[in-house]
Order: C-alpha cells, then structure tokens, then sequence
C-alpha cells in the first residue's frame, strides 16, 4: 500500500484545509478483494472468533443478501459496488502488543498528528484521565489506562478482545439492540466487523475517566466497520468519545458501523461524537461514506441516555442515533451539531421510541449548510399507548449559509397516548447580516466571523460536550466553515 | 378501459370500470383522461410504503367495489350562509333543479356544458404539480363537476355555496367530481364547499379542483366535510396563485370514516400568499388525514398553514405539511403548525410537518404538539359551574377555534364556527 503521488499533490495544494488528511505508510494485512462468506470466513478465522459468532456473521450475510440499499434518504450518490472493497485490513505486526512502547512508532506519531498523544496522556493521566482505545482501520491498536479501569472493574477493550475474554457478556448484549436484520447497512456491519469498542461498567460503579476512541480508516479502499457495545449495569455512569478521521483520497470509502447502548436501571450513559472523516474536495471527489446505526436501549427504570453528536465530515452521512426508552422514568437525550459544506451531504437525526411510563426525551438538533451542501434532520418521537405521561421536546434550527445549499427538516410525530405531551418546533433562516456586521466591525475576518456566529448558533450543543472536546469541536466548526463566504 | 395498457398497479382492477372512454368530449380532454388513465393503471392505489400515505392506508379501497352511478335525485339544503347562492350535487351530478345560482353567470355548470372553453384546456392540463394518483383517478373517471371563471376585476355578487350531497344506495357508489376554477387579475370571490351525506351505506367521493388565483386576485375557499359514518372522502386541490395574490383555503373535517383533504400550492408570483388552516374534531374508528404540499417558487412569498385537532375514541389524525422553497424564493416566509389534543386512551395523532429549502434568505418554521386537555382549563371553567362535559366541549371549542379565527371572510368564519359549535353541542357563543 502506498500513498499516491495525486493525494501527496491533493494535500499539498489544499494546505491544511484538511488537517488530517494524510496517509501513513504502513505495512498492512488486508482480506482478498469483495465480499464473499470466504471473506467472512477470514476474517473469523483471522480474529480467532468462536464458531458461534462465525455462524451469527454468516446468518447477517444471508439476510444482507436478500435485502436492499434504502433509498429514502435525501442522499444522491452513485451505486456503491460492494464487491468493489476490502472488508478486512490491519496493520501488520509480528506480536501483539504488551505496551504502548511496542506499538509501532510512525502509528504513534499518526495519532500525535491528529492530537491525540497517547503517551503524554498517559503520563498526564494525574491531570486528565482519558482513556483512550484507538481503531486503526479495523483493529484496536492499543489500549491505555486498562490497569486503572480494572482497578474500578470496568472493562474497556475493543470488541475482538472482549469475545475472547468475556464471551458470555458479548453473546448476551450483541445484536440485542440492533437486530441483525435491522437494516441494509447494519446487516452488512454485522456479517463483516472487524473491531470496535467493548465497555462494561458494573453495578453502581462510575466509571473514573472518560473514555475514548478514535476511529481512522488509512488503507487505500478499505470500508471500516466497527461494532462497539456499551453495557451500563444497574446504577452505573459511563461517559464515552469517538472522533474518526481519514486521509484524504480521491475515491470514496465506506464506513458502515454499528454502536448498541444498554443502560440498565438507574445506569447513565453518554456517548459523545465528533466525527471528522474526511469529507470529499470542493467537486465532491472522493470523502467517506457514513453509513451509521447507533441505538441505544434505556432498559431499566430511570436510566439515562444522552447522544451528543458533531458532525462534520464524510461525503455522505446517514446517520440516526436513537433511544428505545423501555424503563419506567428511563430518558433520552440527543444533542446534534452537523455542518455540511461544499458537496457534502448530511441526512441525519434521531429516534425517540417510548415506551415506559414518564419517559422522557429531549432532541436539540443545529444544521448548517454552506457551498453547495445538502443538509438534512430526519427524526422520530413515538409514543406507544404504554407511555403514560411521557414527555418529549424538540428543537430543530437550521442555519443557511449561500443560496446554493439546502436545508431540510424531516420530522415524524407519532403519538397514541393521550397523556403523552409532545413538542416540536424548527427555524430555518440565514446566517444573521446584522451579526455579521457587527462582528466585522470590530475588525473581525469575515471568515473568523462566521465562525463565531455559527459557534454561538451550536452553543447548546457544544457545551452538552466533555470540555476538552467542546474546544476542539469549536475549532472544528470554523475549519468545516472555511471557504463558505466570499 | 383503454387499450395497450402493459402494466397495471395494486388495487386498479377496482377502478377499471369507472374509466371514461373517450366520447363527444374535446380532443385536449380524450388525450388528458387516456394519460392519466395510463398513470393510474401503472402506480394504482399508493400503499402505506408510499411515503405521502405513510399513515393512510387505502387498501379498503380496492376491497370494497364501488360502482359508478347515474344520476338522481336529491332534495336541497339549507345555506350555512346568509345570501349565498347555492350550487347542489348530488352523487357527484349536478343538479340545477335543486340548486339557486340566479344571476350568477360566473357559474359553469354541469362540467360537459363548457368543456369547449379555451382557457379550461390551459388550467386543467398544467403539468406544474407533482403526480397525484387519486388526481389521476379522477381525470380517468370524473362525470359532472362545475366551473367558476372571472374575468378581471370581477367579484363574485354573492358568496357560492357548493353541497356535495352524497346519497349511498344499496350497492357501494363511487363518485369523482371535478372543479376548476379561475379568477383573473384583481377578482375576488368566496367560496363554501360542504360535503354531506344523506341515509347510510358506503360509498367514496374522490374529488378533485384545479384552481388559479391570477394578479391581485383573493379566493376564500373554505371546505366543511360532515359526511356520514360509512363515507369515504378523497380530495385533491391544486392550486397555483400569481404576483400578490390570496389563496385562503381553509378545512374543517367532521365526517366520513377515512378522509383525506389534500392540497398543493404553486405560489408563483411575487409576493403572493397561500393560507391552508384546518380544524378536525374525530371520534370512533374515523381518519382524518390533512395533506398539504406547499411549493414557493418566487420571490417575497408567504404561506400560512395552522390545524388543530381533537381525536377521541379510537380516531386517528394525520397532518402532513410539506414546504418546499425553490432557490429563486428568497424571502420566503413560511409557518406551519399542527396541535392536537389526545381526547381518549385509544386516539393516535401523527405529525409530520416538513420543510425543504433551496434558498438561503428565507424565515420558515414549523410546529407540532400533542397531548391531553390541560386540565387547568378545565378546572377553571368547572370552578364558575360549568358541568364537565360542557367544559370540556367549550376547551375543545377554544382549541379549534383557533385555526378558525385565521379565515379572512367575517361571514365564511361565523358559518364555520357555528357548524362547529353545533358538532360539538354547544350554542353559539
């Protein structure tokens, strides 16, 4: 595998438009090309699977077969050939790992680059606990602050690891969030996963640091797909970060994941995002297809699940965090910031589903749409005639930056319980002359200007984020901006 | 039945008989019915997995073999509004006998007595609107319907009441009537449709109207649908509104166990405003659906759309608000609003109140709430001894109302609140 000549130029050319767009060359271990139950069969034998959880991967593939792409989103792309892919691709390594030392060094300096040292956090760790599981393309890398999680009984590792130590646990939560079947794209993630997130916190334990993981797809047409598990037991609190990043290439690459969330009763769980990958040129060349299913399943009374989501990379996102709110007094929460800029486009959204009485549910979603971008919300609020006095609010706002983008609002309110008392509301307007004014006034760029504006636009959501990420995610606004005015 | 036709939709073999073949009518209409005939024969009925009909469901439809009838009789009613000339229909048939248009020559009626008028060819075969396949039904199927021209600076004398009487026989009848309606630059006009139905037994009324508001134009269209339990009532408005004209359309929706009123706006010119309100008060198994599609498509328009409901026994409402803003729509202004009030435990209300926008100089918002009769109302007016099921009828009343208030027409609103207030058994206030 080897950068070509035409990304190294790409990256020159865009300066640091794209910061994380880069390709780091390392020797890596991937399936044959294209989808086949041999492929499946590979990547089992490869991650030394039991045969319980080859057959569950076979028996999604032979669903996956028999279902069809969903078309209903406000998405234009063309066919994706998935027999046009490597489903399996892993940095090549003599002996796993036993410390961050033995990790190779330029994979290190890869996540230096995009800001997240692992060692400096690890000797920072007095200061800021963080921990980190990081995915390189499909496999877990490394692991940090294991020793410190087990001190408290938390179990952090990647998902492959997680099947071979804890099996029981694994077969137990997998699938059980989201079904198999789910969907196209879940079908898909479930027959070819590679790795991903394991996280259980037992009872009555919070959980000491953060934790986090950082997603990049680096191989040359690779699709990754990750499965991460949350399993929150009965009064437990967990709080959790993904940022994903990708080099820049001129193809587009397919990332399909799966994330289930199970809080039991009076367990809380908050799943924060920043998703980044990279997003394709001014032309729409290239960029990340994201094709998410993450959901979340409020089990036990008075559990707790808050989504907080920025978006803004990927070509393609398609993406719909929900909460199924089956416990008594269980709540939902869903924070969104998405930028769509250039050709990007964006369908995303949530789904409450209550179920439980006094459930409780809160969707505040900000999208902004510049150059010649699509950005859409989609949501659900259901309430089934067992949600007695259930209670959701949404708020949607859209903000328009061009008069060649779009924004679109798409809500579905379903309710069938009288006592229920459901609220939506959304804005769409342009980005406010007035402020902009006054900001340029004061000698601000219009650029910087934008970027406060649209920061203050998204404040309600930022601050729902980890403080660290709340600045970085800032950052990221004014960067996915750039380029959108003059 | 024309032939040649390869493909045929679900639920189209239902219908096959209703299709008009073409007689005595103008080349422009025999070719407008074979293409729409075409149309319907190839998507048939929409299912649920139709997005539009996502949550009406018309495969009772298909089951339930309407006939076309011939005309009859039917006797009259009385107007809602004071003065107004009344136009009747019965089973889709004009009826000139029982209906009193004296002096309004602006009324064209029966639909086969001025096909031949040039600028209904213009109006009904514009192909601005998205395909409608209930739309298509009717232009396959329809056989009597009216028409209303103004020419410029006309106003209507006297406000038109149409009575679409429904009168089921012993085999289910089906009936699709047609309007078109047309008002030139600076006219204006009111215009009350009341749907009604007279004995029991099934039936389906599948309207449709193909109205244009020209320059400076006002139309007050305000529908009242009370139809009988067994009654189906499908409609279908496209209405397409010039440089700073008025469409205030409004609904109230009583009647019929499944009934759609479904309305798309091309607002076209500069600065033109379309208002859709509607209020909906449902019990036992009815469906209530309001759809509406509301496309701007020039620059400084504005749209209006306010409905409240209240279900109650097993009832289910459906609001659907669709707002698209072209690019070329700045300054758009756009606000639609769906409340409902969850009367019983087994009532359903779905919401989905969608905007898709092109244009970046633009205000539109949206809304939606459900929930139960805040009981602080109630408590209030029980407080100053008011029996609970008055006050409940009087918080319901304030409840719809509202929409109501939003009617232009000071007369056309007195009526529709007293059609209300009689629904809900309350004297007027």
């Amino acid at each position: 595998m080897s950068a070509t000549a035409e990304t190294i130029a790409d990256v020159e050319k865009l300066g640091d438009r794209y910061k994380y767009g880069f390709v780091t060359e390392i020797e890596s271990e991937t399936a044959p090309k294209g989808l086949s139950e041999d492929v499946i069969r590979f990547i089992s034998a490869k991650k030394e699977e039991p045969d319980w959880l080859l057959e569950w991967r076979l028996q999604a593939y032979a669903k996956w077969q028999k279902m069809t792409e969903p078309n209903w989103a406000k998405l234009g792309y063309p066919p994706i050939d998935y027999q046009d892919s490597y489903y399996y691709s892993a940095p090549k390594q003599k002996d796993a790992p036993k410390s961050l030392d033995e990790v190779d060094p330029e994979l290190l300096e890869t996540y230096a680059k995009l800001g997240i040292p692992l060692k400096e956090q690890e000797m920072l760790a007095g200061v800021r606990n963080v921990a980190v599981d990081a995915v390189f393309d499909s496999v877990s890398v490394a692991t940090t602050f294991k020793a410190k999680l087990a001190e408290a009984g938390v179990i952090f590792c990647s998902i492959s690891e997680a099947v071979r130590e804890y099996p029981d646990l694994v077969r137990k939560y997998l699938g059980s969030v989201v079904p198999q079947d789910d969907n196209f794209f879940a079908a898909l993630n479930c027959a070819v996963y590679t790795d991903g997130s394991f996280v259980y916190v037992p009872k009555g334990v919070k959980c000491p640091m953060e934790l986090s993981t950082y997603f990049r797809i680096n191989a040359e047409n690779t699709g990754q797909f990750e499965r991460t598990l949350i399993i929150a037991d009965e009064g437990s609190y967990v709080s959790y970060l993904e940022g994903c990043t990708a080099p820049m290439r001129d193809e587009n690459q397919l990332h399909a994941a799966v994330v289930e969330l199970v809080a039991h009763k009076d367990a809380e769980i908050k799943y924060s995002t920043v998703q980044n990958w990279y997003p394709g040129d001014e032309n729409g060349k290239g960029g990340i297809y994201n094709f998410v299913t993450k959901r979340a399943l409020c089990q036990g009374d008075r559990s707790k699940v808050m989504w907080t989501q920025v978006e803004t990379g990927s070509a393609i996102t398609w993406k719909y965090p929900s909460c199924v709110l089956q416990g008594d007094d269980s709540q939902g929460e869903f924070y969104s910031v998405a930028i769509a800029n250039n050709m990007q486009q964006a369908d995303t959204g949530t789904k409450m589903i209550h179920m439980g009485k006094r459930t409780r549910s809160r969707i505040i979603s900000k999208g902004i749409s510049a150059g010649r971008a699509q950005n859409s919300y989609r949501g659900l609020v259901k309430m089934l005639p067992s949600a007695d006095k259930g209670r959701n609010f949404t708020q949607c706002d859209s903000l328009l930056i061009g008069d060649k983008c779009g924004a679109h609002t798409f809500p579905y309110i379903e309710s069938q319980n009288r006592s229920a008392r459901v609220e939506h509301e959304a804005t769409t307007s342009k980005i406010s002359e007035d402020q902009l004014f006054y900001c340029r006034q004061r000698g601000i760029g219009e650029e910087e200007a934008v970027a406060l504006v649209v920061n203050g636009f998204c404040r309600e959501v930022l601050q729902q984020l980890p403080m660290e990420f709340a600045v970085e995610a800032q950052k990221l606004v004014g960067i996915s901006l750039e380029g959108s005015v003059g | 039945m024309s032939a040649g036709l390869q493909t045929s939709g679900p639920g189209v073999d239902a219908f096959r008989t209703a299709f008009r073949q073409p007689s005595e009518e103008p080349l422009w209409l025999s070719q407008f019915r074979l293409s729409q005939t075409e149309q319907f024969s190839h998507s048939g009925l929409p299912t649920t997995k139709d997005e539009g009909w996502k949550y009406t469901s018309l495969r009772p439809l298909a089951r339930a073999k309407y006939q076309i009838v011939e005309a009859c009789e039917g006797g009259s009613v009385s107007p809602v509004l004071k003065g107004a000339a009344q136009a009747v229909f019965v089973n889709g048939y004009f009826r000139a006998e029982a209906s009193d248009i004296s002096g309004l020559e602006q009324f064209l009626g029966p639909f086969n007595g001025f096909l031949k008028e040039p600028w209904l060819e213009n109006l009904v075969t514009d192909t601005s609107f998205k395909y409608q396949t209930m739309y298509s039904l009717n232009a396959a199927s329809f056989t009597d319907g009216f028409a209303l021209k103004l020419g410029a600076d006309q106003q209507l004398p006297r406000p038109l009441e149409l009575v679409f009487l429904s009168v089921p026989g012993d085999v289910p009848g089906m009936w699709h009537p047609r309007a078109a309606i047309d008002l030139g630059a600076n006219a204006s006009a009111t215009i009350i449709e009341r749907h009604l139905s007279v004995g029991e037994g099934a039936y389906l009324a599948n309207h449709a109207a193909d109205i244009r508001v020209g320059e400076n134009a006002r139309l007050v269209h305000v529908k009242i649908q009370d139809e009988g339990s067994d009654g189906r009532h499908l409609s279908m408005t496209r209405v397409k509104v010039g440089k700073k004209s008025l469409y205030d359309g409004f609904t109230l929706t009583l009647g019929g166990s499944l009934s759609r009123s479904e309305t798309e706006a091309c607002v076209e010119g500069v600065g033109a405003e379309v208002r859709l309100n509607g209020a909906y008060s449902i019990t036992g198994k009815q469906h209530a659906d309001h759809t509406s599609r509301i496309n701007h498509l020039a620059q400084g328009t504005k749209s209006r759309q306010v409905y409240a409901g209240a279900i109650d026994g097993n009832g289910r409402g459906v609001f659907q608000g669709h707002i698209v803003v072209d690019q070329a729509a700045q300054q758009t202004d756009g606000y639609q609003m769906n409340r409902a009030l969850l009367l019983s435990d087994t009532a359903e209300v779905d919401s989905k109140p969608t905007l898709e926008i092109y244009a970046d100089d633009v205000k539109c918002s949206h809304g939606a709430t459900a929930g139960d009769i805040d009981e602080d109302h109630l408590f209030y007016l029980r407080a100053r001894g008011i029996p609970a099921p008055a006050a409940r009828s009087l918080v319901v009343r304030g409840f719809l109302a509202d929409p109501i208030e939003n009617i232009s027409d000071d007369d056309a609103r007195a009526a529709v609140l007293d059609v209300l207030d009689a629904h809900l058994g309350l004297e007027r206030l």
